[in-house]
This record gives C-alpha cells, sequence and structure tokens, in this order.
C-alpha cells in the first residue's frame, strides 16, 4: 500500500482500530460483583436478609458520614451514594432490596431533617433499643422531657400526605385509608413493640411515615439520600423539615409554654 | 449508670476499612466453608463495592 507522505505516521484524530485493551480481561461491573458475592454467600448458607439489617444501619452512618461530617464536593457525594445504591440494590435483589432500601434511606433523610434543618440532637439507638424497641434513633427536643424514640417508616404511596408524625396508641389507627392498605400490618405490629419499649424504659414514641422514593409525592431521593429538594416552582427545600415540625407541633410532641 | 448517648454528629463511620489481604482471608473462610462473622462479611461487601480489580472467584 502507499503511503501518503503528508500523514504517514502520523496519529489520527479517531483511531481506525481500537487499541488493544492492556488485558484482556474486562473489568466486571458494579452489579456483576454484588451478584456473583451474593451466589458465593448463598451457596454457603449465609442469611441474606441478616446483612440487610446490618448493612442498612452501617449505610445510615456512611450516609451521615458524607452529608454532615465530610467536605467532600457535591458531586463526590452523588457519586459515592450511587455507587452504594447500585451495588447494594443488586446484592439484596428481591423482597430483602426494598426493606433495606427504603429502610437506611428513609432513617436518614429523617434524621438529617430533624438535626440538621430543625436543630434538634439525633443519637442512634443502641442495639438492644433496636432489636427489643423497634428504636431507629432518638431525639431530643431539647425541652426537659424524656428522648423521643422515633421508628421510621418508609412507603409507597399514590398522592399525597399531608402528616407525617404518629403517635402509637393514639392516632397510628387513624392512618389514611390508602395508607393503611400499604403499610398497617408492618407498621402497627412493630409499633406497638416501640410503645411498649417506651413505657418500661421512659421515651416519648413516634413513628414517622414518609412517602418512598418511588411514591407520587417522595420526601427523599435516591440520588443523594437526602430530603427531596422542589425550590422551584414548587415547594421549599425543607419540605420534609417542615412536616415533621407540622406533626410535633400538632401532636403535642412541642408546646409554647 | 448513665448511658453514653452516640450522637449521629460526632459519631465514626463504624465499619472499618480492611485491606486486600483481610478481604481475601475472608473470601477464603467462606471458600473453604467457614463462616466469617457478620462485620467481616459487611467488610468484604465494602471492600468489593470499592474495587472493582478485586476478584470473586478464580479464573479457570
Amino acid at each position: 500500500m502507499i503511503q501518503d507522505p503528508l500523514t504517514h505516521e502520523r496519529q489520527p484524530l479517531v483511531p481506525e482500530t481500537a487499541p488493544a485493551s492492556e488485558n484482556d480481561e474486562t473489568e466486571p461491573t458494579l452489579e456483576q460483583r454484588a451478584a456473583e458475592l451474593r451466589t458465593l454467600l448463598e451457596s454457603r448458607n449465609v442469611p441474606i436478609s441478616e446483612l440487610g439489617a446490618e448493612m442498612g444501619k452501617t449505610l445510615v452512618r456512611r450516609l451521615v458520614f458524607l452529608h454532615i461530617q465530610s467536605d467532600l464536593s457535591p458531586s463526590r457525594i452523588v457519586e459515592e451514594v450511587q455507587s452504594m445504591v447500585r451495588f447494594y440494590n443488586k446484592f439484596f435483589e428481591g423482597s430483602t432490596r426494598e426493606q433495606f432500601h427504603q429502610g437506611f434511606f428513609g432513617e436518614f433523610a429523617v434524621a438529617y431533617a430533624l438535626q440538621e434543618q430543625l436543630g434538634y440532637p439525633v443519637y442512634y439507638s443502641t442495639t438492644e433499643e433496636d432489636m427489643e424497641g423497634k428504636v431507629d434513633f432518638l431525639v431530643d427536643l431539647e425541652d426537659g422531657q424524656p428522648l423521643v424514640a422515633v421508628q421510621i417508616k418508609s412507603v409507597y404511596l399514590r398522592g399525597d400526605m399531608d402528616c407525617v408524625v404518629y403517635k402509637p396508641g393514639v392516632d397510628l389507627d387513624s392512618l389514611p385509608n390508602e395508607l393503611e392498605v400499604h403499610i398497617s400490618d408492618r407498621v402497627h405490629s412493630t409499633s406497638e413493640q416501640l410503645t411498649a419499649y417506651c413505657e418500661e424504659h421512659s421515651f416519648r414514641p413516634m413513628v414517622i411515615v414518609i412517602p418512598s422514593p418511588d411514591s407520587d409525592i417522595p420526601l427523599y431521593n435516591l440520588q443523594t439520600g437526602l430530603p427531596v429538594e422542589r425550590g422551584v416552582g414548587g415547594k421549599d427545600k425543607t419540605e420534609l423539615a417542615n412536616r415533621i415540625w407540622q406533626g410535633l407541633d400538632e401532636k403535642g410532641f412541642v408546646t409554647w409554654d | 449508670m448513665g448511658l453514653t448517648r452516640v450522637s449521629i454528629s460526632t459519631s465514626q463511620n463504624t465499619l472499618a476499612p480492611i485491606s486486600e489481604r483481610d478481604a481475601e482471608k475472608i473470601l477464603n473462610q467462606l471458600k473453604e466453608g467457614e463462616r466469617p462473622e457478620v462485620e467481616q462479611l459487611l467488610q468484604l461487601l465494602e471492600y468489593v463495592r470499592i474495587h472493582p480489580e478485586f476478584r470473586i472467584t478464580d479464573n479457570e
């Protein structure tokens, strides 16, 4: 073949053939690695649901670190959260995924709204409080009263729901009908545990029910794990915090005396 | 005795990172039919998520 003397040995803008990779093996994707590890664990009879509960708690702390304690850039945080979402979505595929996913993102979003947007100190529950009382975390309303033991329920919801704060044993029985269909059994059994535990240990029980990210009007998102921002032409950027505040006020958790 | 509460503002990320050697050790325990602690399994999960070059299955 005759070479063009003007272009001979010059590097074209677009290579005519793709360069051979240094290594013929392509790296498996996040999802492939997650699936591979799950297959291995299942073959060794490791209960995936047990890992889901533990990893959920760990990832709440990871989100707290990313959004509250670290000085990482917003884009780096989103990258990290998305990596977590992709990997663990695949790893906990199936019924465990919903439980896992909604659990840790919902818990973090509420803790963030309470502390970072409403200004109340939030504390992790102990293992005993978590296991026996189904307490997700505790919040100090700084009124000299006992700590509030909070249980979060993140549920798929069509339409909107103004009320997010409930007092178990008082008004959880009056959940909106549509919500009742989705969560009645799950909420009532664990809220009874919460109420009994709080009576015994002098906490104030509170259940916060929030629409999950796949709901019509979600209050937190899966891009960042943070409460939603609807600053443009809609509601303000602290929608979740506003609703919690409204609930605390209406349900008598805060008073003006 | 009073309980010291752990604030979400000050607590550390509880899952300590592990080295490649630790990850391989946990993986080998699994492959040999042993059952590592839950915390070790969580550490392995995070290691695999963060390190795409780490191989779970041996190449034939």
